[in-house]
């Protein structure tokens, strides 16, 4: 079983070099998509061996996530494992994450299975609950964190569930994959908080979440 | 090219029929009147209001439909370059494929 890791990234030159040297470990590849960092991120992750994918402009997490997908498609892998390029995600769960996916198509790294949670701000995790709750119900499926960024999937389901928005991905993703029957799995993956770089999770995320929330629940519950 | 010719032509017809709109608002100027007492309002002035608020709301939805659709085509033309350069590049590591004789 052919296994690439995709590691989207944006200005994390401090962190991406380490991350690619522990994930290469447990994987067949290491491919890196920079979008657009304006540091040397690209540099650093090719002296660490990685294949990079590198955007012309920065287009969002989202972007670089799906470009990572279609990689993974187009060169005939068999699972894909998301992992962050700050550090926050310990690439020694990846054996964990890959044996809970040989029964399942998709299985997310879950910070609410532990107590990783208990340290990130208020905004932070009423966003990721809030998230979290929406999909449960629209998806009528029962997951504690639907916005990790910790995952595996199984490639040839990932044709099915290809994304199209680039700040909500995950919640995009994680609907799409309920509603096309996917079988999905969590574990248990503790997360300390960010050290470096900025989180997704702003005031400005939270005001912006109901039009960008509507957007989503429209592409996937009428336009699919 | 089929795509495109259509939305010339929406774009056209929006214009259109704004112009034409105003035009007739310049030829008959009474016209808020014959439309206020239809919507059941009092003043041409709301009517006025009214009708301006809608037209301006349907170009802006259609003006927002067509950026969040601009958007999209230079994510995806951003994914395929990208893409395409890591295909050549790993290409020009490894070699030319080889041709069977």
């Amino acid at each position: 079983m052919r296994t690439v890791a995709i590691v989207p990234a944006y200005n994390e030159t401090n962190t991406i070099g380490p991350v690619i040297d522990e994930t290469a470990t447990y994987v067949d590849k290491v491919v890196v998509v920079d979008d657009g960092s304006s540091d040397d991120t690209a540099a650093v992750a090719k002296d660490h061996g990685a294949t990079v994918v590198s955007h012309a402009i920065n287009t969002g997490v989202g972007g670089a996530v799906r470009t990572g997908y279609l990689y993974a498609i187009r060169n005939n892998y068999d699972f894909i494992v998301q992992i962050d390029a700050d550090g926050q995600h310990d690439p020694s769960y990846i054996p964990e994450l890959l044996d809970a996916a040989e029964d399942c198509d998709m299985v997310i790294g879950s910070r609410y299975l532990n107590e990783s949670y208990k340290d990130y701000s208020f905004v932070r995790n009423a966003g990721i609950q809030f998230f979290t709750a929406t999909v449960n119900f629209l998806g009528r499926i029962d997951i504690t964190d639907v916005t990790s960024g910790f995952r595996v999937y199984r490639v040839d389901r990932l044709d099915d569930i290809l994304h199209h928005s680039d700040k909500h991905w995950a919640v995009e993703q994680t609907l799409g994959a309920a509603r096309e029957g996917l079988r999905t799995t969590e574990v248990s993956v503790k997360m300390p908080t960010r050290d470096e770089g900025e989180s997704q999770f702003t005031l400005d995320t939270f005001a912006l979440y109901p039009i960008r929330m509507a957007d989503v629940m429209l592409r996937i519950l009428i336009f699919r | 090219m089929v795509k495109r010719g259509r939305e010339d032509i929406a774009l056209f017809l929006m214009s259109g029929f704004v112009g034409i709109g105003l035009m007739i608002v310049a030829v008959y100027p009474n016209i808020f009147e014959f439309i206020a007492s239809v919507m059941g309002l009092e003043l041409k002035a709301r009517a006025i209001l009214v009708i301006s608020n809608l037209t301006l709301f349907v170009i802006v939805t259609y003006l927002f439909n067509r950026i969040s659709k601009m958007y999209e085509k230079i994510s995806e033309l951003n994914e395929e370059l990208s893409l395409l350069r890591t295909t050549v590049d790993e290409q020009r590591v490894d070699g030319p494929p080889e041709q069977d004789d």
